[in-house]
C-alpha cells in the first residue's frame, strides 16, 4: 500500500480516495482526453464504451457533438456571465419557455440553477414557500424513502435515505421520515405483486398519520429509483396511489428527476409513464447532457400563481442560476434531442437493453434485472434461490465495474441495495444515440466481465 | 417570459444580450458598465477570446465524464495550477460546481477531519452574523443572514454564531484599537461556553461579501482567530467564494493577515462566469489526516472536476497570471477607494469601505448618529436604480445590514480589467445617484 500523502504531486483529490491508496493512480486511473459519440478515448488510445452517461447517468446526446461546442463558443464570445439582480438574458427566457414545452401540462415554471443536489434542496425550499404562503406554517418534514438519493448537500441528504453518505453525518442531518421503497425484487412487506395490496404505497400514508400531517409538507421520490437501487421502477399503481395519498393529507409531491429528466427512460419525465402529475420536479443530468453544469425546478401552477399573488419572492437560489451560457447549452441539448427524437430512441433501444440483460439471468450470480428506457440495472446476489447477497467487503459490484473497464465498457457500480450497506448493483445508462449493435456490444462486453468475476469468486462464497 | 421564474416576480428586468470587457449591451442596444463582475464573479472581463478557445477546445474533445471512473487533464492541470496561488501547506484541492457545494463540502470535511482523529463530538460550525456562506441548507445553518433564513429555520442546525467586525457599528459599542478587538475575542467564549468538544471548525469571509460588503477587519484579527482556533483544536475555514483569486488585491483575502486557514473555499472569481466552477482547498494537515485513516470521503456531486469548467478555470488562473490582473485589482482597488471615500461630503453616505474591487458604501440618515433611514424608504434599491439609470451596474447590497430589518448599502465589485476612467464613470454616476434619491427623500438638510 502506498502512502497517499507521499504523491503530493497528486492536487487532486477525488470523491473516492481509497483509489489513492490502493491503486497506484498516476500508472493505472486512465486519463480520459476525447470523447465521441457513445465512446470515450484514453490518453493512450484506449476505447471505452460510456455505458453509463458519463459514468453517472448524465450523457444524453453523446460526447463530442460539435453544435454544442459551437454554440458554447458563439454566446461566450457574446455573454457568458451577467448580473441576474438587475437583467434578463434570452438564453434564460427561451430555455425555460423549451423545458415548458415538454414539461407535463400544468407544469410551465422553471426555476434554473447548476447541480442535482441544488434543484433538490431548492425544490423543498419552494414547496415550503409555498405553504408557508398558505399559512400551513407547521408543515415542513419531507418524507422521502430508504436507498433513495437526492444530493450531497445537507439538506438534500436529509432527505435522502442513502445509507453510505448520510451515516458519519448523523449529528448534521435534519429531520425527516422514511419509508421503504417500491422494490418488488426484495419486498419489505415480503409480498408478491399483484396481491401485494401495494402496502409500499401505503406506508405513505401511515407515515403522514403518524407525523401528523399538519406537520408534513411533502413527499420525494424518484420514479426511477437510480444510484442507490440501479434502475428499479415502481410498479403502475404506484405513483397513482401516491398521487391520491398526497392530496388526501394537502401533502406536494416532489419528482426528483435528476436522472430520470428529459428522456432517460424513453419518455419525457419519469413520471409521464404513470400518468401522474407532481408539484415539483428536481431535474438536472440530461438537460444540458453534461456539456455544462445545468439543473432546473419545475412547479405546478398553483404554486407560481400563489407565489406571485402573495409577492413572495423565491428566496432559494445560486450564483449561476440564470447564467446564460449553461442555459444556451441546454437550448441546444434539447434541440437536438427533439431534432434526432432521442427521446424515442431511448425508449427503441432501452428494449433491446433489457431484453439483453435477462439473458445474464442465467449467470449464478445475477439476480435480478430492470429498467425503463435508457436507464437499467442488474443486481447480483450470492443465492439466487435466498437472493442472499454478497458480503459488503467483497465489493461485488465494484469489481464487475473494474472488469467491465478493463474491457473498454464504463458501468456505474453501487451497494447498499439490499440493506444500505449490503448488496451489490450496476446501473447502465447509456447515451440516447447509441444503437442497436452498440447495444450488442455493450451486453457483449457485461457478460464477460461478469464471467470473470464468477471465476475469480473464492470457493467459499460460491452460491 | 412567463416560462421563466425571476428571483423577484415583480420587477421587469431589461434583456441584456451582449458583453464585452467591463461593458454589458441590452436588447435595445443600451451601454452599462458593469461595476458589479456579474455579481463579483467577472474578473477578466466579458467575452475574451483566450477563454473562449480554452472552452471551446475542451467541449470538442470532452465535455464531461464523471471522476468515479477518470481523471481528466483539465482538473489535474487546473489543481496543480491553483496549488501555486495558494497559502503554504494548503496544496489538496476537490473542484466542485458551487459557492454552496464548495461551503457543504468544507462543512463535511471538517467534520470527518475530527471523526478520523477519534473526536466524534466535533461537529457544529462556528460562524458569524452579517455573513452568507450558501443557500443550501447545510451552507445556509453556516449562514448569518435573518431574512433568508426565514421560513427554512426550521430545516437548519443550530450552529452558534458570534458578531461580525464591523467597527463602523461595533457590536460592543467600542473603537478600533482601544477594543482590543473584542469580536475575534468573542470567538473563544463562544466556543468555551457551547463547549469545545463539539465544535468542529470556524468559518468567516476574510473581507465581508454582500452581506457587509467591503467590511474589512482589523490587523490583529485573523491572527488572533487562528490562535483560538488552535487553541481549542477548531479548524479555520475561509470561504473565499468572493475574496478568492485576486479580488481583494492578493492571492487569496486572508493573504493579507498573512494567516494560514486549515481550508479555503474558493468559487466566483475561479472561472470568471464562463462555467459554474469552486473548490475546496485543504491543508496538508486535514488532507492527512483523512489520507491516514480511512482514506475515502463520501463528498462530490455529479459535476466535480468537470472537465470543461476546469479547462476554463486554467485559462482564467493563466490571463490573470498573463495579465497580473490581480496587482491590477490592488491598485484599481485602491484608487477607487479613495475616490469613494469622497463621497462621504454626502450627508447620506455613512461608510466606505473595501480591500482591492470587493468594496461598500453604506448610507444612513445622519452622517452623527449613524442612524439608518426607515426601511420603507428603500434607499438602497432607489440608488442602485438610479445608478443603473446612468448607465452603471451596482448590486444592492442584503437589506437590513444592520439587525436584518434597518440598514442600505451597495456593493462594488468590478471585473479586475477596470480602468482608472472606468473608475470615473463609476463614481460620476454614484455621484449623481446619490444626489438624485437626496432630492426624492428630501434630505436636502445636508448632515441630517
Ligand atoms: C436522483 C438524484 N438526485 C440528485 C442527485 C444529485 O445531483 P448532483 O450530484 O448534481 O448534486 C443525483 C446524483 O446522482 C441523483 O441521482
Ligand atoms: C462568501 C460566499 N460563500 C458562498 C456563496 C454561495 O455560492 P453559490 O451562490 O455559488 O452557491 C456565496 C455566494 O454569493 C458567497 O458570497
Amino acid at each position: 500500500m502506498m502512502d497517499v500523502h507521499e504523491t503530493t504531486k497528486q492536487a487532486v483529490i477525488g470523491w473516492d480516495l481509497s483509489r489513492v491508496v490502493f491503486r497506484d493512480l498516476e500508472r493505472d486511473y486512465p486519463v480520459v482526453e476525447r470523447g465521441e459519440g457513445i465512446y470515450l478515448y484514453d490518453t493512450k488510445g484506449r476505447r471505452y464504451i460510456d455505458g453509463s452517461g458519463g459514468s453517472s447517468v448524465v450523457t444524453s446526446i453523446g460526447h463530442g457533438n460539435k453544435r454544442v461546442a459551437a454554440v458554447m463558443a458563439q454566446q461566450a464570445a457574446t455573454i457568458a456571465f451577467s448580473p441576474a439582480h438587475c437583467f434578463a438574458n434570452q438564453p434564460h427566457i427561451q430555455l425555460c419557455q423549451k423545458i415548458a414545452e415538454i414539461a407535463p401540462k400544468g407544469m410551465g415554471h422553471t426555476f434554473l440553477l447548476s447541480g442535482g443536489s441544488e434543484a433538490t434542496e431548492n425544490a423543498v425550499k419552494f414547496a415550503r414557500q409555498y405553504e408557508f404562503e398558505r399559512n400551513n406554517r407547521g408543515k415542513y418534514t419531507v418524507i422521502g424513502r430508504w436507498q433513495g438519493f437526492h444530493g450531497n448537500t445537507f439538506g438534500a441528504m436529509t432527505v435522502s435515505g442513502h445509507t453510505y453518505r448520510r451515516r458519519i453525518y448523523g449529528p448534521m442531518l435534519g429531520h425527516s421520515v422514511k419509508i421503504p421503497p417500491c422494490y418488488c425484487y426484495r419486498c419489505e412487506w415480503g409480498l408478491t405483486y399483484g396481491s401485494c395490496n401495494l402496502e409500499c404505497a401505503r406506508a405513505l400514508k401511515k407515515a403522514i398519520r403518524q407525523e401528523g400531517p399538519e406537520n408534513v409538507l411533502a413527499f420525494i421520490a424518484e420514479p426511477v429509483v437510480g444510484a442507490a437501487l440501479g434502475a428499479v421502477p415502481a410498479v403502475p399503481e404506484y405513483f397513482p396511489m401516491i398521487r391520491e395519498i398526497c392530496d388526501e393529507f394537502d401533502v406536494l409531491f416532489i419528482a426528483d428527476e435528476v436522472m430520470t429528466g428529459f428522456g432517460r427512460t424513453g419518455a419525457n419525465f419519469g413520471v409521464d409513464h404513470w400518468n401522474v402529475l407532481p408539484d415539483i420536479i428536481a431535474t438536472a443530468k440530461g438537460i444540458s447532457g453534461g456539456y455544462t453544469p445545468l439543473a432546473a425546478v419545475l412547479l405546478r401552477d398553483k404554486i407560481m400563481d400563489l407565489l406571485r399573488a402573495h409577492h413572495s419572492n423565491f428566496r432559494g437560489g445560486h450564483t449561476y442560476c440564470a447564467n446564460p451560457l449553461s442555459a444556451r447549452v441546454g437550448i441546444e441539448v434539447l434541440d437536438i434531442i427533439r431534432e434526432q427524437d432521442l427521446i424515442g430512441n431511448s425508449h427503441r433501444m432501452g428494449l433491446p437493453l433489457l431484453e439483453g440483460l435477462r439473458k445474464l439471468l442465467d449467470h449464478p450470480t445475477v439476480g435480478d434485472v430492470r429498467g425503463k428506457g435508457l436507464m437499467a440495472g442488474v443486481e447480483f446476489v450470492r443465492n439466487k434461490q435466498t437472493k442472499e447477497p454478497f458480503p459488503p467487503e467483497y465489493q461485488f459490484g465494484k469489481r464487475i465495474f473494474e472488469e467491465a473497464f478493463a474491457r473498454g465498457l464504463v458501468v456505474f457500480a453501487g451497494s447498499g441495495t439490499v440493506d444500505g450497506v449490503a448488496g451489490d448493483h450496476i446501473l447502465l445508462a447509456p447515451p440516447f444515440i447509441i444503437t442497436e449493435s452498440q447495444v450488442d456490444d455493450l451486453l457483449a462486453i457485461l457478460d464477460e466481465a461478469i464471467t470473470a468475476v464468477e471465476r475469480s469468486l473464492p470457493p467459499e462464497l460460491r452460491g | 417570459m412567463s416560462a421563466q421564474v425571476f428571483r423577484d416576480f415583480k420587477r421587469n428586468y431589461p434583456v441584456i444580450t451582449r458583453g464585452k470587457g467591463v461593458f454589458l449591451y441590452d436588447r435595445e442596444g443600451r451601454a452599462y458598465l458593469d461595476a458589479v463582475g456579474g455579481i463579483a464573479v467577472v474578473n477578466v472581463g466579458h467575452g475574451v477570446p483566450e477563454i473562449i478557445a480554452a472552452m471551446t477546445e475542451q467541449a470538442q474533445r470532452v465535455a464531461f465524464v464523471h471522476g468515479g471512473a477518470f481523471a481528466n487533464e483539465p482538473a489535474m492541470a487546473l489543481t496543480e495550477e491553483l496549488a501555486t496561488w495558494t497559502p503554504a501547506g494548503l496544496r489538496h484541492v476537490m473542484l466542485l460546481s458551487g459557492g454552496s457545494e464548495a461551503t457543504e463540502t468544507a462543512m463535511k470535511l471538517a467534520r470527518q477531519y475530527h471523526l478520523e482523529r477519534g473526536k466524534a463530538g466535533k461537529y457544529r460550525i462556528v460562524s458569524r452574523w452579517t455573513s452568507y456562506h450558501g443557500n443550501t441548507i447545510g451552507a445556509l445553518s453556516m449562514s448569518g443572514r435573518t431574512a433568508w433564513r426565514g421560513e427554512f429555520v426550521p430545516y437548519l442546525q443550530s450552529f452558534p454564531k458570534i458578531h461580525p467586525p464591523y467597527c463602523y457599528r461595533c457590536p460592543y459599542g467600542k473603537t478600533y484599537p482601544s477594543c482590543q478587538v473584542a469580536c475575534a475575542e468573542d470567538l473563544e467564549r463562544v466556543i468555551r461556553l457551547e463547549g469545545p468538544d463539539s465544535i468542529a471548525a470556524f468559518i468567516a469571509e476574510p473581507v465581508i461579501g454582500t452581506s457587509a460588503a467591503g467590511v474589512t477587519p482589523p490587523p490583529e484579527y485573523y491572527p488572533r482567530i487562528r490562535e483560538i482556533c488552535d487553541r481549542y483544536d477548531v479548524l479555520f475555514i475561509a470561504d473565499e467564494v468572493i475574496t478568492g483569486v485576486g479580488r481583494t488585491g492578493r492571492n487569496f483575502g486572508i493573504d493579507h493577515w498573512g494567516v494560514i486557514p486549515d481550508m479555503i473555499t474558493t468559487a466566483k472569481a475561479l472561472s470568471s462566469g464562463y462555467a459554474p466552477l469552486a473548490a475546496v482547498i485543504l491543508h496538508d494537515r486535514v488532507y492527512e489526516a483523512i489520507a491516514r485513516g480511512s482514506a475515502r470521503t463520501t463528498q462530490g456531486f455529479t459535476y466535480s472536476g468537470h472537465p470543461l469548467s476546469a479547462a476554463v478555470g486554467l485559462a482564467v488562473l493563466r490571463y490573470l497570471r498573463a495579465h497580473d490582473l490581480v496587482a491590477n485589482a490592488g491598485r484599481i482597488g485602491r484608487l477607487l477607494l479613495e475616490r469613494l471615500a469622497a463621497l462621504a461630503r454626502y450627508p447620506i453616505v455613512g461608510d466606505v469601505r473595501g480591500t482591492g474591487l470587493i468594496l461598500g458604501v453604506e448610507f444612513v440618515a445622519d452622517q452623527a448618529t449613524k442612524r439608518p433611514f426607515p426601511p420603507e424608504a428603500e434607499i438602497t434599491r432607489r440608488i442602485v436604480e438610479a445608478v443603473l439609470e446612468e448607465g452603471v451596474v451596482v448590486v444592492p447590497g442584503m437589506s437590513g445590514l444592520i439587525d436584518s430589518v434597518a440598514g442600505d448599502h451597495i456593493q462594488i465589485s468590478p471585473p479586475y480589467i477596470f480602468s482608472e476612467a472606468n473608475v470615473d464613470q463609476l463614481v460620476a454616476a454614484l455621484d449623481t445617484a446619490i444626489q438624485k434619491v437626496m432630492r426624492e427623500v428630501g434630505t436636502a438638510r445636508a448632515g441630517g
